[in-house]
């Protein structure tokens, strides 16, 4: 037991560590988990009121552990709520808290309630707030669960929705759009979203395909790499065309920045079929994402298809993604940071990471979008800039409480 | 042991009737090449039903690939039958469920817990995208007491020592419930009390559940001691097998692995005892290394009351390690010609060691000696494998 002392740090610094959700370690908990390390980490995180209540241990042999994620949802979901609210009622209009809250009681059904804000208030509610609200959620959730997905079949923590040239192809496809028909483009239910998803899909076909062709044996590092020379030729041509026309640079300068100013409810029926199948797949994958964390070879040994759940994982991520991109634009570092941030709070499981990940990417984008729209009011910032800019300090001081734990 | 007897038998339960089972582990003519070089040739083996196998040979000789073979990680051409059922046209799911692997380098996700770590053995017995039952959360709960990692299972996996880690790796494969345990240099990074706690632990469960085990390995000794029967491999071919006082011959290995050493025959087991080649001049004189072997010579043999059969290993190994003040005087006890003769000298000889032994120190530590090391029939593997059948 020469390893005392580090694991002593080591459990200082773990996320929800020996709350023994296994009855036979009960024993040990106690000592090694000082409550003050506890109380520092609940003060940081967005999603920590789960943690609590594992405080009574030594159940069952296995119920605890469902209870704790259980319980980590409830809290992630309540924040979600708040994040939703706060979307609803804060905007440049001014509405009523109260009147926006009876407008939104009135939709529910067997509920009938008089807002008071009149039909003006009310459209700002139902066909401005609401959607964008809605989008926000349903963007933020998909790419942070792409994120998640796709940094658990490659293995690899620098591993975001775009590895495979989503982005890049997505990219490609607007641009040609907006190059080659800006009418066409500037109305919001053009070709745009459409030549955006199929460029994804193509782009990351492309690299599944090269990929496959070049190493049979590394399959998983030959495609990032194949992600990586296909998004640099897709990235290169969307370059080009981007210059060779000046006059639409600062419409494709500003899709690839990314926002949901022209969220409606019709682009939230667009995606919402895609993004549905996907985090689908994608959560009952979950136990099979941790089987591949011991890499593919034991995968194998232990009953899985590594490649075909790489195939499956990627594919339906793939998906979700291209369809979100297609009408928000290119939003960075939800996919990459908020996975990050979920594991480091609860652990490595992406049993509970992707769930997590879908409720606290969905509040994360909501939250952004609140401040893309009020920061310069009535202008608003690019929403790719708010994720970053909010997005890095925030995960940089979820990295320092946790960095025993590396 | 019939090639017709194709019945899909998936678990270890003993046969009704009056066939006897299939074996755990059935090989024909099993061939594996990477790219153009082949790396097992025509390989055929069988291990009974709660047998041992060890894989014996130097680096590079075929151990692994024959153990990702079975396990169904590489293509193999040839016949493979794993309790009675072929291998090559099953599933993973269902080659997962007959044949659990020990990798010799297992991947450890380092802030994954062992708890979780020895839930992943259950996957092969859920359905694809279904979680795991308390059914399977029990097992893996019982693996884990059972291989004494209850105090670490919310431990994550970075903070173990090589010996933990071993020891969940090797609860992760028995969660696995597969019949056929294959274990590739189990040991290789443990020391020397670890190596015998983790194999003891292997033999235990091999009797406990009747598991069978295949298991590559690099200390010949161990691998005498623990095995049933030898297979040394070399160059992807079979070059002896059988009971390890049949294997663990002077010449044949002296051969196989381009080494010096001596096989001292010993209770149970023989002792794999490797020599220093003496390239250079006798430098030390010969008396120091008399006086020192004399007084590190071990105590006249370990009383079979105070260890019985399987913990023989504390005093035993000691004294067939290769100590090395040990070394110059066996080598001097062995060969009474002059010690300077190049390795190669050796590697023919036809019968090296028993007689002159039989005066050296040492054998005073080696009742009955005196017989010839190589076919001398030894109250050996059948008594130590009837003592532990359950």
């Amino acid at each position: 037991m020469d390893l005392q002392a580090p694991h002593g740090e080591v459990a200082l610094g773990e996320a929800p560590p020996a709350e023994a959700p296994l009855a036979v370690s009960a024993g040990q908990a106690g000592p090694e988990t000082p409550p003050p390390a506890r109380a520092v980490q609940t003060g940081t995180e967005a999603p920590p009121p789960a943690r609590a209540p594992t405080e009574p241990a030594g159940g069952g042999g296995a119920p605890p552990r469902r209870r704790r994620l259980g319980w980590q949802l409830a809290g992630t979901a309540v924040v979600l709520a708040g994040a939703a609210c706060a979307g609803m009622l804060i905007g440049p209009a001014g509405l009523p808290p109260g009147g926006v809250l009876l407008a939104l009681a009135d939709k529910l059904p067997f509920v009938s309630a008089r807002s008071g804000l009149g039909s003006v208030g009310d459209a700002i509610v139902y066909q401005i707030r609401a959607p964008r609200v809605v989008l926000g959620g349903i963007v933020g959730a998909m790419l942070a669960m792409a994120g998640s997905a796709y940094q658990g079949v490659f293995q690899n923590p620098l591993a975001d929705p775009y590895l495979l040239g989503v982005a890049a192809g997505a990219g490609l496809g607007a641009t040609l759009v907006i190059v080659l028909a800006p009418t066409a483009a500037a109305s919001a239910f053009g070709p745009l979203p459409l030549a955006a998803f199929g460029g994804a899909i193509v782009a990351v076909a492309a690299t599944y395909a090269l990929g496959r062709s070049a190493g049979r044996l590394r399959s998983s590092a030959s495609l990032v790499l194949a992600g990586v020379a296909v998004a640099s030729f897709f990235t290169a041509i969307q370059t080009f065309l981007q210059q060779r026309s000046s006059s639409t640079l600062n419409t494709v300068y500003d899709w690839i920045l990314g926002g949901l100013a022209t969220a409606s409810w019709q682009q939230v029926e667009l995606v919402l079929p895609y993004v549905a199948v996907s985090a689908t797949v994608l959560v009952c994958s979950r136990r099979l994402l941790d089987v591949m964390s011991v890499g593919d070879e034991e995968a194998d040994s232990l009953g899985v298809r590594a490649s075909r759940v790489r195939l499956a994982a990627v594919a339906a991520a793939t998906l979700g993604t291209a369809a979100v991109v297609s009408v928000s634009g290119l939003i960075g570092f939800v996919g990459i940071i908020v996975p990050h941030t979920v594991r480091l709070v609860v652990g490595p499981s992406y049993r509970s990471i992707l769930p997590l990940s879908a409720l606290a990417g969905a509040s994360f984008l909501i939250l952004a979008d609140l401040a893309a729209r009020s920061l310069l009011s009535p202008a608003e910032v690019p929403l790719g800039v708010v994720t970053a800019v909010l997005g890095a300090p925030f995960f940089l001081v979820v990295l320092r409480q946790s960095r025993r734990l590396a | 042991m019939t090639p017709a007897r194709r019945a899909p038998v998936l678990d270890a339960q003993p046969h009704g009737g009056s066939t006897p089972p299939p074996p755990a582990l059935l090989c024909r003519n099993l061939t594996v090449s990477y790219g153009e070089r082949p790396a097992l040739s025509d390989l055929s083996a069988a291990v009974r039903r709660g047998g041992w196998l060890a894989l014996i040979g130097p680096n590079g000789a075929g151990k692994s690939t024959l153990l990702r073979a079975v396990a169904g990680l590489v293509a193999a051409r040839g016949e493979l039958l794993v309790c009675g059922a072929p291998l090559d046209t099953a599933s993973r799911r269902r080659v997962a469920r007959l044949v659990a692997l020990v990798p010799q380098r297992p991947q450890l996700p380092q802030t994954m817990t062992v708890y979780d770590y020895v839930l992943l053995g259950r996957t092969a017995h859920l359905p694809l995208l279904a979680a795991e039952r308390p059914k399977d959360r029990r097992i893996a709960a019982a693996a884990i007491e059972r291989l004494d990692l209850a105090s670490l299972a919310e431990r994550p996996l970075g903070s173990l020592s090589g010996g933990e880690a071993q020891r969940a790796t090797l609860a992760r494969a028995v969660t696995q419930e597969a019949p056929l345990l294959l274990l590739d240099e189990p040991t290789s990074s443990l020391d020397l009390g670890h190596e015998q706690q983790v194999l003891e632990l292997v033999d235990e469960l091999r009797a406990e559940r009747g598991l069978s085990v295949v298991s590559a390995m690099h200390d010949l000794t161990l691998a005498g001691q623990y095995a049933e029967e030898l297979l040394l491999l070399a160059g992807g071919r079979v070059v002896a097998s059988g009971r390890p006082e049949d294997v663990l011959v002077t010449s044949i290995l002296e051969h196989h692995y381009e080494a010096r050493l001596e096989v001292l025959p010993r209770h149970g087991s023989p002792v794999v005892l490797p020599l220093r080649p003496r390239t250079r001049p006798p430098g030390r004189p010969e008396t120091q290394t008399q006086t020192q072997t004399e007084t590190e010579t071990p105590p006249p043999p370990p009383s079979p009351t105070a260890h019985p059969e399987p913990p023989a290993a504390p005093v035993e190994a000691h004294a067939g390690r290769p100590d090395p003040p040990a070394a110059p005087l066996a080598a001097h006890a062995g060969r009474p010609e002059p010690p300077a003769a190049p390795l190669e000298a050796h590697a023919g000889r036809p019968e090296p060691p028993a007689a002159p032994l039989a005066g050296g120190p040492l054998a005073a530590a080696l009742p009955r000696a005196g017989a010839s090391g190589a076919s001398a029939p030894r109250f050996s593997s059948t008594l130590r494998t009837n003592d532990r059948s359950p």
